[in-house]
C-alpha cells in the first residue's frame, strides 16, 4: 500500500489539471475553426465546441504513461490501450459519423489488450459467498464488456454536464471496492478516469462551454471497462452504472433496433419558450430517461441533469454496498 | 424538489431490486451450481451444464431488470400520449 501511494497521488492531481487547462486551450482552438455544435436543449439554440475527447484522453494517456512508468505494471497498459481504442473510434464518430452496429463492433478490439496481456483473473467474485472460476466464458465478457460499456457510458451523454458527472460519481465505488480489494494500481488507474471527468465537468456542466463528443464518452466508458475487468469488480461496475443501463433499455425497447441517435426523426423531448423541457407526445420519439424524468411535468435541464445525479448516487451507493459485502473483512 | 423525487423514486426502486436479485442469484449459483457432482459424461458435461445454468440465471437477471423498466415505461409514456 505504502509503495502505491505516490502513484495513487498522481493520479488523483495529474489529469484534473491536464484535462482542465487542456480543455480550455481546446475550446479555443475549437470555436476558432468552427468545429461546433447546437446545444438543442437551450431556447436560443447556441452553438458549442465540440468534441472535447483529445482533452480527456490527453489527460488519461499522459498520467497512464507515468504510472506505468512508476509501477510497471501490465493492468495500466492494458487499460490505457483500451481507452485509446474507445477514443480512436470515438473520433472517428466524431469526425465521419459510424454507423449505430459499427461502433460496437470496433470497440471488442478494446477488450483485447486485457487478453493478450493477461490482466484479468478468471475468478468472478461474488458477493458474500466467494469467487468462481469462468476460464472461457470470461473471454468473451472482456470481449463484449468494453463495447458495453463504452456504448452504455455514451447513452447519458444527453444534457450539459450529465455523463461527465455520471462518469465521476460511478468511479466512487469502482475505485472504493479496488481499495478494499487492495488492488491499488488499479485503484490508481481508476482514480485517473475519476480525476479526467472532474477536470472537463468543469467546463462541460451547465450552461456546457464544450461537449466531450462520442471521442470523450467512449473513451471514458472504455476505460471505465476495462478498470473493472483488469481490478476484477465486474458487479461493483455493472450496479453503479444502472442508470446508463436502464436508459439503454428504454430506448432499445422503444426504438427495437440498434441506430445512430442523429437517424432519430423525433427528438424525445421539447424546448419550451422558457428553456424547460418537457416530454415529446409523439409515439415516433424514443423514450429515454429523460422523457421518463419530465414525463409528469416540465423541468429545466439543470433539474434534469440534478435528477440523473440523484440516480446515480443511488446506483453508486448500492454499488458500495455490493463492494462492502464482497470483500470487506468485517 | 419533491416532484423530481417522486418522478425518480420508481427508477432507484427497479435498481434496489437489480440488487436484491444479484444477491439471491448469487447464493443459487454457489449452492446449487458450484458444488454440483460430476455428471454422467465427465467434466466436460458438468463444466457445460455449469456454465449453462449460470448463463440462464445471468439471462433471467437480465430479463427481470428488462421486464420491470418496460412495465415502468409503458406506465409512464402512457401519462405522456
Amino acid at each position: 500500500m505504502i509503495q502505491d501511494i505516490p502513484a495513487i497521488a498522481v493520479s488523483a492531481v495529474l489529469p484534473l489539471l491536464l484535462t482542465y487547462f487542456s480543455t480550455a486551450y481546446l475550446i479555443k482552438r475549437l470555436t476558432a475553426n468552427g468545429w461546433v455544435a447546437m446545444d438543442y436543449h437551450k431556447p436560443d439554440k447556441p452553438n458549442v465546441p465540440r468534441p472535447g475527447g483529445p482533452a480527456i484522453i490527453l489527460g488519461i494517456l499522459v498520467t497512464m504513461i507515468i504510472l506505468y512508468a512508476m509501477t510497471n505494471n501490465n493492468g495500466i497498459l492494458a487499460i490505457a490501450i483500451a481507452t485509446l481504442s474507445g477514443f480512436i473510434v470515438g473520433i472517428a464518430d466524431d469526425l465521419r459519423t459510424l454507423s449505430g452496429p459499427l461502433k460496437p463492433l470496433l470497440m471488442i478490439a478494446g477488450g483485447l489488450p486485457i487478453i493478450l496481456l493477461g490482466t484479468y483473473s478468471p475468478y468472478f467474485t461474488f458477493p458474500l459467498f466467494g469467487a468462481a472460476r469462468i476460464s472461457l466464458i470470461y473471454i468473451l465478457l472482456i470481449l463484449f464488456a468494453i463495447p458495453v460499456t463504452a456504448n452504455t457510458v455514451n447513452t447519458i451523454d444527453v444534457l450539459n454536464g450529465a455523463v461527465s458527472g455520471f462518469v465521476i460519481l460511478t468511479s466512487i465505488p469502482v475505485i472504493f471496492a479496488l481499495l478494499l480489494k487492495e488492488e491499488f494500481v488499479i485503484a490508481a488507474s481508476a482514480m485517473t478516469l475519476f480525476s479526467a471527468a472532474a477536470g472537463f465537468f468543469m467546463h462541460h456542466k451547465f450552461p456546457s462551454k464544450i461537449f466531450p463528443g462520442d471521442s470523450g464518452t467512449l473513451a471514458f466508458g472504455a476505460m471505465y471497462g476495462a478498470i473493472v475487468i483488469a481490478g476484477g469488480v465486474e458487479l461493483v461496475g455493472v450496479v453503479a452504472i444502472l442508470p446508463a443501463i436502464m436508459n439503454s433499455f428504454f430506448y432499445l425497447s422503444s426504438v427495437r433496433r440498434f441506430t445512430e441517435h442523429r437517424k432519430i426523426k423525433v427528438r424525445p423531448t421539447v424546448v419550451l419558450d422558457d428553456g424547460r423541457l418537457v416530454a415529446e407526445r409523439d409515439p415516433r420519439a424514443p423514450i429515454t430517461l429523460v422523457r421518463l424524468i419530465v414525463a409528469d411535468a416540465p423541468m429545466s435541464e439543470k433539474e434534469i441533469v440534478q435528477s440523473i445525479f440523484k440516480l446515480t448516487a443511488f446506483s453508486s451507493l448500492l454499488a458500495t454496498i455490493l463492494a462492502i459485502l464482497t470483500w470487506a473483512k468485517l | 424538489m419533491g416532484e423530481t423525487m417522486k418522478t425518480i423514486y420508481p427508477i432507484m426502486g427497479i435498481m434496489a431490486v437489480a440488487l436484491i436479485l444479484l444477491l439471491v442469484l448469487s447464493y443459487l449459483l454457489f449452492t446449487m451450481i458450484v458444488p454440483m457432482p460430476d455428471l454422467p459424461g465427465g467434466i466436460l458435461i458438468t463444466s457445460l451444464v455449469k456454465a449453462g445454468v449460470s448463463g440462464t440465471l445471468v439471462l433471467f437477471w437480465i430479463f427481470v431488470l428488462w421486464q420491470l423498466t418496460t412495465l415502468y415505461m409503458k406506465r409512464k409514456v402512457y401519462k405522456t400520449r
